[in-house]
């Protein structure tokens, strides 16, 4: 791994990885340091969803290494992953519709049965999303979008993970929303999470992050800090260019 | 993004997640709350327009049998007459419990694995053997034989599971129906083997209880339906209170959101099997003790939960034990006012089904899908 002397919390070497006989990622490396928010953007097909699924399990590894915190995550299940206090947010504002905000939060503290840490852990999400304490019986899906994604945040957070994966957590939203989603996310990172966010509103990513790695066809691109990103003139030009739409 | 490889991954094909709703990610304007209109504290008018019309449907289903029954003389409005009235309504809805708690099982599992389980009145017919074999051979009461024969139906539907469904999950509907399927034949086969084809019947508790002066009802009846109506409610509870029901709620929600969730999809798979199978068995128990029955007569109770579950809408419990008194009551009015009974019974079941899909194509509750 290049820079940094520290350990990374996540660290991906060489990963390949795809559905079925379809490859999507090829040899795509990418490190995350305690306490750093990193974004990974690209366009469409770059497979920065992808990078979150094979990190997951949910997908078929194909190479290379995942190390977090010093575990060797290909194989593990997806419940054995979260145990080791990584959360992974999926894309597209996934609450459980039919159950209320606060079973889809006690949905998120599954493994833990420690019942007054699973308060705390609520205590904790309600004071970051003061609307979620409002209406803790509210039904999910009667929520509007905004909600939605920050009750699916809220739910990752129920764990105490150390680290959290954000799929594309601006996706749909109005301006507004999207700005209050970001102001979450470096909230949450202030309070000793550490991010890793897929998003296609690359240029609002790029400013709320430490670094960021660009994709391209499931392969590295580009890297570095937030603000070499942003003034790489390639960089623009292809993902930033013009109006980036929603920013 | 990753959508055309999405579409082809190994997860739930045909199954609304998040993550295989195609093109939320190349038009993320239109992507919030698609299919989220159930839970919603609204209804659109369209909505409440159907259930009008539903009501008015069903106000029409339960008056026919009286209005041809009137055509044909078999309504008659004297004391006697009412008091058959009665009691083959009570009867049918003692009959609705039994349907609806075996129902509920075929429900849960289209609900959480989205298979559709043709064996799954072979397992109710398997409860009856079980149950008549332990009478017969052992001795031992109906009723408390639902101790034994439970933990054997939760472990059989494990290894089934384990052996069977867990190669189809996320397969197109149709797979696991010709697995299924192929299941059920197996096991009319073997119960021929073993047990022949001769009708088969378990004497209990014939005697008939007195409701009032005119109604009547047979005490095996009663204690069928109290029976199913505890179990049925103990697993709802369980299903809304225990942390496992949770889990195996949120897989039916959302089985990839439940496993980055900490949920252990495979395990939920297995218990939810488990209970679907304990669920038919103990209904097979329960009308063994007052219907004969032989190998071939789990392909009538598959039909039976089949129309209940889709009446009620499919994978949803509440709507399933609704469904199981709606289809029992008809068929009791139907069977008492119109000649040439069974015939017309199934023809009413059927009918019942065809229009409130055509009115409500979700079934009664609606849902859409989960």
């Amino acid at each position: 791994m290049p820079d940094s002397g520290r350990a990374p919390v996540l660290s991906l070497s060489e990963v390949s990885a795809g559905y079925g006989p379809i490859q999507i990622l090829h040899e795509v490396s990418l490190h995350i340091d305690e306490g750093e928010i990193v974004a990974v953007i690209g366009p469409n097909g770059a497979g920065k969803s992808t990078t979150f699924k094979v990190i997951m399990g949910l997908i078929n590894h194909l190479g290379g290494d995942v190390v977090y915190l010093g575990h060797n995550l290909v194989g593990l299940r997806p419940d054995r992953i979260l145990g080791l206090g990584l959360a992974y947010v999926p894309q597209g504002r996934v609450v459980f519709g039919q159950m209320t905000v606060r079973e889809n939060l006690e949905m998120g503290a599954y493994l833990e049965r420690d019942k007054s840490r699973i308060k705390e852990a609520m205590d904790y999400v309600f004071t970051l999303f003061p609307r979620l304490g409002e209406r803790p019986s509210q039904v999910a899906g009667s929520m509007s979008g905004g909600e939605q994604q920050m009750l699916a945040m809220g739910r990752g957070l129920m764990m105490r993970p150390k680290m959290m994966m954000l799929d594309e957590p601006s996706l749909g939203l109005s301006p507004r929303l999207v700005d209050e989603v970001f102001d979450k996310t470096v909230a949450m990172a202030r309070g000793g999470l550490t991010v890793m966010l897929v998003e296609q509103n690359a240029a609002r990513a790029l400013e709320i992050s430490d670094r960021g790695y660009v994709l391209e066809l499931g392969r590295n691109r580009y890297q570095g800090t937030g603000g070499e990103l942003l003034d790489n003139p390639d960089v623009r030009a292809m993902y930033l260019g013009g109006g980036v739409r929603g920013a | 993004m990753d959508d055309r490889a999405e579409m082809l991954g190994p997860e739930k094909a045909g199954r609304e997640t998040a993550f295989s709703r195609p093109f939320a990610d190349t038009a993320p304007a239109v992507a919030p709350a698609v299919g989220r209109r159930r839970g919603r504290g609204w209804m659109e008018r369209s909505e409440v327009r159907s259930l009008y019309l539903l009501a008015a449907f069903l106000v029409a289903a339960y008056a026919l049998p009286f209005v041809i029954g009137i055509r044909y003389g078999t309504v008659r409005w004297d004391a006697e007459w009412l008091g058959y009235l009665g009691t083959v309504v009570l009867s049918g809805f003692l009959q609705g419990g039994v349907y609806a708690m075996f129902a509920v099982g075929l429900t849960m599992i289209f609900g959480v694995m989205r298979i559709i389980n043709a064996a799954h009145g072979e397992w109710v017919m398997m409860g009856a053997y079980l149950t008549w074999a332990a009478f017969f051979y052992l001795g031992v009461d109906p009723l408390l034989s639902l101790v034994f024969t439970l933990p054997i139906a939760f472990v059989f539907g494990m290894v089934v599971q384990k052996l069977l469904l867990n190669a189809v999950v996320g397969q197109p509907e149709l797979t696991g129906l010709l697995v299924t399927f192929g299941l059920g034949l197996t096991m009319i086969y073997v119960a021929e083997l073993i047990f022949t084809t001769d009708f088969r019947t378990i004497p209990y508790a014939p005697h008939s209880v007195q409701i009032t002066d005119s109604i009547a009802v047979s005490q095996n009846k009663l204690i069928s339906f109290t029976m199913a109506l505890a179990i049925s409610v103990g697993v709802y509870f369980l299903l809304k209170l225990t942390r496992i029901g949770k889990a195996i709620r949120a897989t039916a929600l959302n089985a990839e959101v439940a496993m980055v969730c900490g949920v252990n999809v495979g395990l939920i798979y297995l218990i939810t099997t488990g209970i679907a199978a304990s669920l038919a068995v103990a209904g097979g128990a329960l009308v063994s003790i007052q219907f004969g029955f032989n190998p071939e007569t789990g392909i009538i109770y598959t039909l039976q939960a089949f129309t209940i579950i889709i009446l009620g809408g499919r994978g949803h419990y509440l709507g399933a034990l609704i469904g199981g008194f709606m289809l029992a009551v008809l068929e009791s009015l139907v069977s008492l006012m119109i000649p040439n009974g069974t015939a017309m019974v199934e023809l009413a079941a059927y009918g019942l089904l065809i229009a409130v899909l055509l009115i409500r194509p979700g079934g009664l509750m609606g849902v859409k899908e989960g």
